[in-house]
């Protein structure tokens, strides 16, 4: 479940900003792949749509890594 | 570059708002330092980022529309009517053609049809009857499509319904530049009335988007705030520690423009001018402002410039001010870039701390604002301050206070980073 999660966020990322996301890990940092704040948003949506999940913005506030994204939503699956 | 010989005068203002339908009753609330901010009722605001919305409350556009009208015509553009007529009442223009005799250009009001136009701007438009006739195409399939739909959303049709009430034949159209709306109608109805195209101008803004997926979008993209602790006056805080986003707000604000000897000459009432005005972009960011905020800076100057005056004429600002956590930073950079030392002694109040974000109607209410305050030498305050935000240093009216200012500097910044500043003076 883990690694299917890391999967779903890059491949909601590939949708969003039309183009890949291959070399992302769980290590890397959300401010640094290179997406704006909007998209990141929009980036969440679609993980929520796919997961019918709702994830709530205080989850979101200390998140540093796209590992950490990923726990947040694994939590309220 | 050179300034014609004469400035641009206001000779009659109007406002439908959630803190009042006339500018008197509007000015009174600023001054008392109370909030049009209420709770959403209109739809459920549980799946929403947030639940708090300035709404205007109890206005009846069929004192300004008929029944017809009030249908076919967006919510917009029943409060731009309603404030329209307002300030060319107050300006002795409130004479409405004869619905039943073609206009003519050389009608005189008393001033020439063809003298007088129109830039009451809305950002958004008819939203709400974009929405009903799709969902009514998709239940009933596109012959059920309304033949008004087009002429109902359509952004123009503010300032065409102005025209056709009074049969201005003048230059009439709509800009639309988000936030900056009703400041860059301000500025380019200025501009029309120097270039000579027009002598009189009904400028300002308008907006009327308070639907469920209007608030959807501007909160799914974080930009809006929800009530504090339950108390929905307390989300709009410029400049406080605690900001978290704006507020929706509806509404219209309109000021007749005039060419001064022209107003003169006529005997009508001078409440101000609008002596200066700057408009740039910042070529940055579709919703982010420009960090440094030099477009918002750029055009403070060219405003000032065009007024012959420098940054130590300054007496009050009135600044965009939305309560955003970035915006509110991005624009005090401006501020300092412009003002330097001095910008910690100029009072500045944040209207949308009481009334919310009227989006296109935004900068022309606070242009208004701005206006009694130099009229009255009052500034009203700025609510919500329990903590400003100590990176700042600012003069931040807490109470309503006395100023002797002549000039004063409006400014608004528009999501996809379109700025406008207006000098206005004192009349």
């Amino acid at each position: 479940m883990a690694q299917d999660l890391l999967v779903l966020f890059k491949e909601a990322a590939a949708q969003v900003e039309k183009k890949k996301f291959d070399h992302i890990t769980r290590d890397t940092v959300v401010t640094e792949m290179g997406v704006d704040s909007l998209a990141l948003m929009q980036i969440v949506s679609e993980l929520e749509q796919k997961l019918d999940v709702m994830i709530p913005d205080e989850d979101l506030v200390e998140i540093v890594t796209v590992g950490d994204l990923c726990k947040k939503v694994e939590a309220r699956l | 570059m050179s300034i014609p010989n004469h400035r641009v005068a206001v000779t009659g203002m109007g406002v439908v708002s959630p803190l009042g339908h006339d500018v008197g009753t509007f000015w009174t609330n600023l001054l008392a330092g109370r909030s049009g901010v209420g709770f959403i009722t209109d739809f459920p605001t549980d799946k929403l980022r947030s639940d708090v919305a300035a709404s205007v409350r109890d206005f009846d556009p069929l004192t300004v529309m008929s029944a017809k009208e009030v249908e076919i015509n967006g919510r917009v553009t029943h409060f731009a009517l309603g404030a329209a007529v307002q300030a060319l009442r107050e300006a002795g223009l409130d004479i409405p053609r004869d619905p039943d005799a073609v206009p003519r250009p050389d009608d005189a009001l008393p001033v020439r049809r063809d003298r007088i136009g129109c830039l009451l701007s809305t950002g958004q438009g008819g939203v709400e009857i974009f929405e009903q006739q799709i969902l009514k195409a998709a239940e009933r399939g596109p012959r059920a499509v309304s033949p008004y739909f087009i002429t109902g959303v359509m952004l123009n049709a503010v300032s065409a319904l102005v025209a056709m009430r009074y049969g201005f034949m003048g230059p009439s159209y709509n800009i639309a530049s988000a936030c900056a709306t009703g400041t860059h109608s301000i500025a380019t109805s200025a501009l029309l009335i120097l270039a000579g195209e027009a002598d009189v101008m009904v400028a300002g803004g308008a907006e009327a988007a308070t639907r469920m997926n209007t608030v959807a979008g501007f909160g799914n993209a974080r930009a809006l705030a929800k009530s504090v602790g339950g108390d929905p006056t307390r989300a709009s805080r410029p400049f406080d520690s605690k900001r978290s986003g704006f507020v929706m707000g509806e509404g219209a604000g309109a000021l007749v423009l005039e060419n001064e000897a022209h107003a003169r000459k006529r005997g009508a009432p001078i409440l101000g001018y609008v002596s200066g005005f700057g408009m740039t972009s910042d070529g940055e960011h579709i919703t982010r402002p420009h960090p440094e905020g030099l477009g918002l800076a750029l055009a403070m100057e060219r405003a000032l410039a065009r007024a012959g005056i420098g940054p130590g004429d300054v007496g009050y600002l009135n600044p965009h001010a939305t309560s955003t956590p970035h915006g509110d930073i991005a624009e005090v950079a401006a501020l300092r870039r412009v003002f330097g030392e001095r910008l910690r002694d100029i009072p500045i109040s944040a209207t949308k701390s009481m009334l919310g974000h009227l989006l296109g109607g935004a900068g022309a209410v606070e242009a208004i604002a701005t206006l009694c305050t130099l009229r009255d030498g009052r500034a009203h305050p700025s609510i919500n301050l329990d903590e400003p935000d100590p990176a700042f240093d600012l003069d931040l009216v807490r109470e309503a206070r006395d100023l002797d200012a002549r000039y004063a500097l409006k400014c608004s910044a528009g999501f996809g980073g379109h700025n406008c500043a207006l000098v206005l003076e004192r009349a």
